[in-house]
């Protein structure tokens, strides 16, 4: 059997790998490496990030290319931006997705924009790695899901990857883009296990995965709700109900010949995003749909996502946030109807 | 300092040590959700500064800011009970550790985002500047927060505005594991009050007589229209960053001297001997009570209910059902 | 009392750890505070501190074993303790939703559209889907004769492709039996204009079809003693010169307006959702016509004794083979004879806003046992009701034969 590791040593390794055949590849962030200049560690680092994704990489490629950052946001993804811009090939992590409120200036206005408002004359090599998602009891500020609000900016190239395996491949396809890409990993698959090739590999960006083949309805979920997806469709298939399930891995650019296609056979479209319900890339895919594919659909569009509301603390609360495979199977059900179903 | 003074420090500071004891005792069996970051080892600080404040007065703090909720006189149940994600906490149980809040005490919420304090008290100081009803706000801040750009731009705010905010800076020598030195270009936080035209004071942060003595006068100037004071409190968080932090950026000569050495409450304790505020037995006995207060404010959460679940969608504005 | 070494929290998204290393081995003293273990997450390493005074009494996690948070991985007491007495600190308290509650949730979070529908739910137009009415424009499917069976009656792409394939098979079918295949024989086939009359009876028993909940009932009808009665009364109709045309048909018509009278509830009419009950009988009698099918109506045949019904009902039909438009319309009840074609039983259509139309085949002599069981030859007459389940159960119709068929098995009684 494959080797099976963790989907933050998957990162791990993409960064390892990036570092190791590019000597511009830099990794910047608040204790990426930790510990700074303490005399009893001798350099070596004390955290290897707050969620010990970048562990090791300190150590073995030296502080002068992982780099520690203050608590200044703003400061250093600008920086990361025009580091990218003249010369260097920066990973940028935000610890916490939530935390783009201190740096939305130089990701919106500044590096999103800089090879467009330049004529084309810049490339803006950087890439963002920044956590997301609810489930960790993390609360209102640190548990957001704002991939959405980045794939609306032209400029962005924003992935999320849904297993270790891409994780893996994408970051490196990521690393490699002379476009600026958010990567977005959701904090609760950082324990996920799969199976994950040693060395060098990459998946391309704009090329959606179907998870699962079916003809009854098509589940286009983001991310973590993937999983959400398949659990639904495990027990869908108890009752004869068989829906494809897409992953789009990279909301921007966004497979959507993929999409449309398995819209096409199924006639249902689904979507599952762990963010707010309004202005969401589930809202976005819908538009797409009924805008490319109208005559395709047989049953409206439906949506699961988080409701209109912070993050709240208390567990209980927070388990009725996020997307559950019961809602969807549900709706699953609603869309196609008591009367076909039983037929 | 009266009796009574020394009596309120004393206490509070021991609640703040006992509560957060007990935090990581719970938060370590996982029964509470989430991560915690605790404020043992910095009590004289919060304590030291909120002597002086009434309710009316505002204060801003952290990701660390049980002990300021504390000295402003949040209750231990309300509290305990919404880090434990319980309806009866100060939150109904939708902020938990990092948003404990109580307007009421005039705590203005601790705070998930590293600077969010700064334009906050500056808000709460506009606010008793143009009502005229006499009250400060008080920004808590740790050093790494120091680097952020909210703290230039909200002193500068502060200073220029000639607002009643005072801006008390918890250096404890890391802003999580990256060491103040590292990360600030300054020798310390108190000279870039120079920048802003306005008294930076460096102060034994762990001496509460001390911090004391100059919140008093800080936050004088304030009342007094003088404008705003940046304070740079030396001090130690005894627990690393967050609970399973393994510390390794600390040494172990600091870790063994300051909670033992420096305790802050220790050195409280002697002092209010040595002035005869308080007596051996009288000590003994606020320990006691405090203790005790704690402890029913485990049991309170325990014993509490979750919320309901219809709490998810409430006060967002709007909703869309 | 012991107690256990637990799997500490390391950061919020730690769920598991991996024993490192034991610092003290079973039997070594431990002070509380000391440190016991190290243990690792994914990310970092930290020792865990002995829980209390006393001694390790047992390791249950061994080095390179992993635990989840909160998970006792040794135990701590004094000598000789039972190591079964220690428990964990807190129970933990299960907060799962109720399904109830997920409900509500799921509510609020669902897409807006559909809620919005419902509010204009009787106004709106038919609901089909965009793909399905793609598909009905391409397979040339009448949708608005089309039954949707997606959610809220929705057309579904997949019930035009049904309608379609029942379509195509009626077609085959038809074209089977009615034309040769033109590939072969060209010549053979016509194409030819429907007739206005055809256009009408072709809408009108469509619309009856689409628009009733038609229900055909069958029985036989001991007519026996009809025969003779009708051969009794042509006798003494032609020995008193009274010119009248006793069909069997005449005493059907005669059985079927008392029968009428008797059960109200199958004279009646379906309009917009109201029932209209008549007391008087309209009998419309389904006349074939070179051209089609036509239905003369006989006004009040409630009171009409059976030589002024045989009369009438001569004289409706007559008009209406000359082909005056007269007394085609204002039916309560139908009768539709197909006798003559020798047919037994058939399932008659509906001609609305009729709740009711009855089916005459062809009679025809058995043998049956008698009440002695001995073998008699009877004569028994085929009937079909057809009626609206919309209006009528099928237990009062049911009545409503039997009542019929007993007129017929006693015809004095249509004398009364």
């Amino acid at each position: 059997m494959a080797r099976k590791i963790t989907f933050s040593k998957a990162i791990n390794e993409a960064m390892d790998i990036a570092m190791e055949r590019d000597n511009k590849v830099i990794l910047i962030g608040e204790d990426v490496a930790g510990g700074a200049t303490v005399d009893h560690l001798q350099d070596e680092e004390a955290w290897g990030g707050v969620f010990g994704v970048t562990k090791g990489l300190g150590n073995k490629f030296g502080r002068k290319r992982v780099i520690d950052m203050p608590i200044a946001e703003a400061g250093y993804m600008g920086a990361s931006v025009a580091a990218a811009v003249t010369g260097l090939r920066p990973i940028s992590e935000l610890m916490f997705n939530d935390f783009i409120g201190s740096a939305m200036d130089e990701i919106m206005n500044q590096g999103a924009k800089i090879r467009y408002m330049f004529g084309g004359k810049a490339e803006v090599p950087l890439t963002i790695r920044t956590s997301h998602g609810a489930g960790a009891g993390a609360a209102a500020q640190h548990s957001q899901s704002l991939y959405g609000m980045l794939t609306a900016i032209p400029g962005l190239k924003v992935v999320v990857p849904s297993n270790p395996y891409d994780a893996k491949g994408l970051l490196l396809t990521a690393i490699e883009d002379n476009d600026m890409v958010a990567f977005f990993e959701d904090k609760t698959l950082y324990s996920m296990k799969g199976e994950v090739p040693e060395g060098y590999y990459t998946i391309p960006l704009g090329k959606a995965e179907i998870k699962r083949a079916g003809d009854d309805l098509t589940i286009v979920a983001i991310g973590k709700m993937v999983q959400v997806a398949e659990s639904a469709a495990n027990q869908l298939a108890k009752q004869n109900v068989e829906v494809e399930i897409i992953d789009p891995r990279s909301l921007s650019p966004l497979d959507e010949d993929t999409i449309l296609q398995s819209v096409e056979k199924t006639g249902r479209l689904l979507i599952i995003d762990e963010a707010n319900p309004r202005c969401n890339v589930a809202t976005d895919i819908s538009a797409m749909v009924v805008d490319k594919g109208f005559d395709f659909l047989d049953a409206p569009i439906k949506m699961v996502t988080a409701p209109h509301a912070p993050t709240p603390f208390a567990t209980n609360l927070e388990q009725l946030y996020i997307p559950r495979a019961e809602t969807v199977v549900r709706t699953v059900k609603d869309m196609i109807g008591e009367l076909t179903l039983s037929r | 300092m009266d009796k009574k003074m020394a009596s309120w420090m004393f206490t509070k500071m021991n609640d703040i040590r006992n509560f957060e004891n007990q935090v990581q005792k719970i938060f370590a069996t996982g029964e509470i959700p989430g991560f915690v970051h605790l404020y043992a080892g910095e009590e004289a600080v919060a304590v030291g500064v909120c002597a002086h404040l009434e309710n009316l007065d505002y204060i801003t703090s952290t990701h660390r800011g049980h002990g300021h909720c504390i000295a402003k006189g949040c209750d231990l149940n309300g509290m305990m009970a919404e880090i434990f994600g319980k309806e009866t906490g100060l939150c109904n149980g939708k902020g938990g550790s990092m948003h404990i809040a109580d307007l009421e005490v005039g705590m203005l919420g601790a705070n998930g985002i590293v600077g969010g304090g700064f334009p906050l008290a500056v808000g709460a100081g506009l606010s008793a500047d143009i009502l005229e009803n006499g009250g400060v706000a008080v920004c808590f801040f740790g050093d790494g927060a120091n680097n952020h750009g909210t703290f230039h731009e909200g002193i500068n705010i502060a200073a220029a505005l000639n607002l009643p905010v005072v801006f008390v800076a918890e250096n404890n020598g890391f802003g999580e594991a990256t060491p103040f030195e590292y990360a600030t270009s300054a020798k310390t936080i108190a000279d870039r009050a120079i920048a802003y035209d306005i008294p930076g004071v460096r102060v034994d942060g762990n001496d509460v007589t001390k911090v004391y003595e100059v919140a008093e006068e800080a936050i004088e100037r304030a009342r007094n229209g003088e404008g705003p004071t940046l304070i740079e409190a030396i001090t130690y968080r005894t627990s690393g960053h967050f609970e399973g932090d393994n510390q390794a950026y600390k040494s172990e000569s600091d870790k063994e001297k300051w909670p033992v050495e420096v305790d802050c409450i220790e050195q409280f304790k002697a002092y209010a001997l040595e002035n005869k505020l308080l007596s051996k037995t009288e000590l003994e006995e606020l320990e006691k009570a405090s203790l005790k207060a704690v402890e029913e404010a485990v049991e309170f959460a325990h014993h509490s209910k979750v919320p309901n679940e219809e709490a998810l969608t409430e006060n967002v504005y709007v909703s869309y059902k | 009392m012991a107690t256990s070494i637990l799997m500490p929290k390391l950061g919020m998204t730690m769920t598991e750890g991996t024993v490192e290393e034991w610092l003290k081995q079973p039997g070594d003293t431990v002070k509380e505070g000391e440190g016991i273990v190290t243990i690792s997450s994914d990310k970092l390493t930290s020792e865990v501190e002995a829980p209390a005074d006393g001694i390790l009494l047992k390791v249950i996690k061994n080095v390179s074993e992993e635990a989840e948070v909160g998970e006792s991985i040794g135990i701590v007491g004094q000598a000789g303790e039972e190591v079964g007495e220690a428990t964990s600190t807190f129970e933990k308290e299960k907060t799962e939703p109720t399904a109830e509650v997920q409900e509500k949730a799921v509510q609020q979070v669902e897409n807006q559209s559909e809620g919005h529908q419902d509010m204009k739910g009787p106004q709106r137009k038919r609901r089909i889907s965009p793909a399905a009415r793609k598909k009905a424009k391409a397979l040339s499917v009448d949708v608005s004769k089309v039954t949707g069976t997606g959610p809220k009656g929705r057309i579904t792409r997949r019930d035009i492709e049904q309608v379609a394939e029942q379509q195509v098979a009626a077609t085959t079918t038809e074209e089977q039996v009615t034309t040769k295949p033109a590939v072969h024989e060209e010549e053979a086939m016509q194409v030819q204009g429907m007739s206005a009359m055809r256009k009408s009876i072709a809408a009108n028993m469509q619309h009856s079809l689409e628009t009733t909940a038609q229900l055909t009932l069958h029985r036989k009808a001991d007519i026996t003693n009809l025969l003779v009665f009708q051969k009794k009364m042509r006798t003494e109709a032609a020995e008193n010169n009274l010119d009248l045309k006793l069909t069997l048909t005449v005493f059907l018509a005669r059985a079927v307006t008392l029968s009428l009278q008797a059960h109200p509830e199958v004279n009646t009419h379906l309009i917009h959702d109201q029932l209209h009950q008549f007391e008087e009988v309209h009998l419309g009698i389904a006349t074939s016509l070179e051209e089609g099918l036509v239905v003369p109506v006989v006004k009040h045949a409630e009171r009409l004794p059976l030589g002024s019904l045989a009369k009438q009902m001569k004289h409706v039909t007559e008009t209406a083979r000359e082909g005056k438009n007269a007394n085609l319309s204002g039916a309560t009840f139908t009768i539709s004879n197909l006798g003559a074609q020798g047919i037994e039983y058939f399932t008659p259509i509906l001609n609305p806003p009729e709740s009711g139309i009855l089916g005459v085949g062809t009679f025809v002599k058995e043998l049956t046992l008698d009440e002695n069981e001995q073998v008699k030859q009877i004569t028994s007459l085929p009937l079909s009701l057809t009626f609206d389940h919309r209006v009528l159960d099928g237990a009062p119709a049911a009545e409503f034969l039997n009542t019929i068929a007993h007129y017929l098995a006693k015809p004095y009684l249509l004398l009364l």
